[in-house]
C-alpha cells in the first residue's frame, strides 16, 4: 500500500489531541484502529507479532531489529552506545504496528544518539520515529532546507499510531 | 441410561486390573476414569463409548506449550455491573493480585452447519462492556465479562515446566468456576448460569531452528508434492484447519503461523482451540466437555504434528 493511502485523517484536525479516535474518518477500505485493537480481543493472552496475512517486508524488518540487538558499544567506531535490549524492544512494538497498517520504513538503523531509528522518505521529504536507550520517544519531519520539527511520543499504542499518522500525512501530503 | 455420573477416580494395586476398569466404565456409562496404578500408568484414562476400550492419552515431557485456557460462555449474568469486577477481585485478590482491563471477546457460537458472519449495528444507552483480568503471581490469570469466565495458565517468563491438564489445569479452572459461581450466587442471588459454550485452547511456541527447518518438518500436512512443480518454496506459509466433532458436539481449529515474540525470537505459533456447547447444564456437563475438548487437541496436535518433531517434545505414550 502506498505510504500515502495508508492512513486519512480530516484535514485541520488536531493530530496531537487524537487518540483512540484517530482512524474513526478512515473509509470503509482503509485500515481502522478499531480492527486493530480486535486482535487483542482473543481468550488467549499471548502477544506476538504474527507474519500471517501481514505484508512481506515485515518479516525482514524484524529481522533487521535482531541483528541491531547483537550490535555491540562503539558499532560505528566513533563511540555509539549500542541499542539497549528496551530499544530494540520498543522499535519492534512499532514495526508490527506499521505493519498492522502496511506502512514500510524506508530503513530501520542503529542511532548514533543511542536507539534504534525507523525513517520514512518521499522525494525530499522525511520523517522518523527514534527509540532512545533513555526510553524516550521522539518523532521528527522535515523537508530539504526547513527547519525539522520534533515532538515527543507517548509510548502507548494510540501514542505511536498518532505519530505514525502525522508522520505519513507529512510524507504523503 | 446414561449415568449423570461422568468421571470417577479409581485407585488399583496393580495394572493387572484393566478389565475390571473396563468393565465398571462400561456398567457406569463413564466417559472418563482417573487411574492411580503406578507411576507410568497414572493419569485419566478415556472410555471410548463406541469401541469399547480406554486409551490413556499421549503426554509430553517438554511440550511446546506456553499457553492454555479453559473457558466458558454463558447468558449475561443478570444484574452483573462494573462494581462486580471489584467485588470478585476482593475475592481472589490473595492468589491474583493483578487487574488489567481489556476490551471484551467477542467470538462467535459454533454453529452446525456453519452460520456465515452477521453484520449488524447495535444501539445501546449502556456502557461498554469490559474484560477484567485478575493476574496471579506466577502469571495464571481469570478472565471476567459479563457472559464469559476463562481461566489461563502461562508459562511466563521463567522456564517452567508445563503443569499437565489433569494435574494442575483443570483442578484450577473447576476451582475457580465453582468459586466464581458461588459468588454469583451470594452476590446476586445467580444459582446456575446458562452455558452456552465451552473452550479449550493451547498456543504453543516453536521455536524456529529448534528440531525443524521447513513447515513440512512439523506438519505432515504441508509435505505434499504440487502438482507440476513449478513453484519454488513458499516465502510465507499459514495453515488455518478446522475439523468437526463428532455428534456436533464442538469443532477443532488448528491455526499455525509465523511470528516474532516480544523479544525477536522467531517461532511458528501453532494455536488449537476446541469450542462447543456441553450436552446439559451443571459443572459436570462442563467439565465432561472441557476434557472432550482437550482430548480432542492433544489427539490433534499429535497427529498433526510430525513424529520427528514428538521426539524432540519427548513423547511419552
Amino acid at each position: 500500500m502506498p505510504i500515502d493511502c495508508a492512513f486519512a485523517c480530516a484535514r485541520d484536525c488536531d493530530v496531537e489531541n487524537q487518540t483512540s479516535h484517530a482512524f474513526e474518518l478512515l473509509g470503509d477500505d482503509r485500515p481502522q484502529f478499531q480492527d486493530w485493537e480486535s486482535r487483542y480481543s482473543e481468550s488467549f493472552s499471548t502477544k506476538v507479532i504474527s507474519l500471517s496475512d501481514r505484508p512481506l517486508w515485515l518479516h525482514g524488518g524484524l529481522r533487521a531489529l535482531n541483528r541491531l540487538a547483537n550490535l555491540k558499544n562503539n558499532w560505528d567506531s566513533y563511540g555509539a552506545e549500542a541499542p539497549s535490549r528496551q530499544a530494540v524492544r520498543t522499535a519492534r512494538h512499532i514495526v508490527g504496528i506499521l505493519g498492522d497498517f502496511d506502512v514500510e520504513p524506508y530503513s530501520i538503523d542503529p542511532s548514533v544518539e543511542g536507539g534504534v531509528c525507523i525513517s520514512f522518505a518521499r522525494g525530499n521529504r522525511y520523517g522518523d520515529i527514534e527509540c532512545f536507550n533513555t526510553r524516550e520517544l521522539c518523532a521528527v519531519v522535515s523537508e530539504e532546507n526547513e527547519t525539522p520539527l520534533a515532538w515527543d511520543v507517548s509510548e502507548s499504542d494510540e501514542g505511536i499510531a498518532v505519530a505514525i499518522q502525522r508522520i505519513c500525512e507529512f510524507i504523503g501530503a | 441410561m446414561p449415568s449423570l455420573l461422568q468421571s470417577a477416580e479409581l485407585v488399583l494395586a496393580d495394572r493387572t486390573k484393566a478389565d475390571m476398569i473396563r468393565t465398571l466404565a462400561n456398567r457406569l456409562h463413564l466417559h472418563l476414569l482417573r487411574v492411580n496404578i503406578d507411576e507410568c500408568h497414572s493419569g485419566l484414562y478415556w472410555f471410548s463409548q463406541s469401541s469399547s476400550y480406554m486409551t490413556p492419552l499421549p503426554r509430553f515431557e517438554n511440550p511446546p506449550v506456553i499457553e492454555t485456557v479453559l473457558g466458558v460462555a454463558f447468558d449475561r449474568i443478570p444484574g452483573w455491573d462494573i462494581r462486580h469486577f471489584g467485588l470478585f477481585w476482593d475475592k481472589v485478590r490473595t492468589d491474583f493480585p493483578g487487574f488489567e482491563v481489556r476490551p471484551p471477546i467477542e467470538q462467535p457460537q459454533e454453529a452446525f452447519p456453519p452460520r456465515p458472519v452477521r453484520l449488524g449495528l447495535k444501539l445501546s444507552n449502556q456502557p461498554p462492556d469490559v474484560r477484567c483480568w485478575f493476574v496471579s503471581d506466577d502469571s495464571s490469570l481469570i478472565q471476567i465479562q459479563r457472559d464469559r469466565f476463562l481461566y489461563n495458565w502461562r508459562k511466563g517468563e521463567a522456564e517452567k515446566p508445563y503443569p499437565h491438564y489433569e494435574d494442575s489445569i483443570r483442578p484450577a479452572f473447576q476451582s475457580q468456576w465453582e468459586h466464581f459461581n458461588g459468588f454469583l450466587k451470594s452476590e446476586l442471588g445467580v444459582s446456575e448460569l446458562t452455558v452456552s459454550q465451552c473452550e479449550v485452547s493451547y498456543v504453543n511456541h516453536i521455536k524456529v531452528g529448534e528440531g525443524w527447518k521447513e513447515f513440512r518438518d512439523i506438519f505432515p500436512v504441508c509435505s505434499g508434492k504440487l502438482t507440476t512443480g513449478f513453484l519454488p518454496k513458499p516465502e510465507q506459509l499459514s495453515l488455518n484447519v478446522a475439523y468437526a466433532l463428532p455428534d456436533e458436539s464442538g469443532r477443532l481449529r488448528l491455526v499455525a503461523q509465523p511470528a516474532f515474540q516480544e523479544d525477536g525470537t522467531e517461532i511458528v505459533q501453532f494455536n488449537l482451540t476446541c469450542r462447543g456447547q456441553p450436552k446439559h447444564q451443571g459443572i459436570n456437563a462442563v467439565m465432561s466437555w472441557m476434557d472432550l475438548g482437550r482430548e480432542w487437541i492433544v489427539k490433534g496436535f499429535v497427529d498433526f504434528t510430525s513424529e520427528a518433531m514428538h521426539k524432540h517434545w519427548k513423547l511419552r505414550r
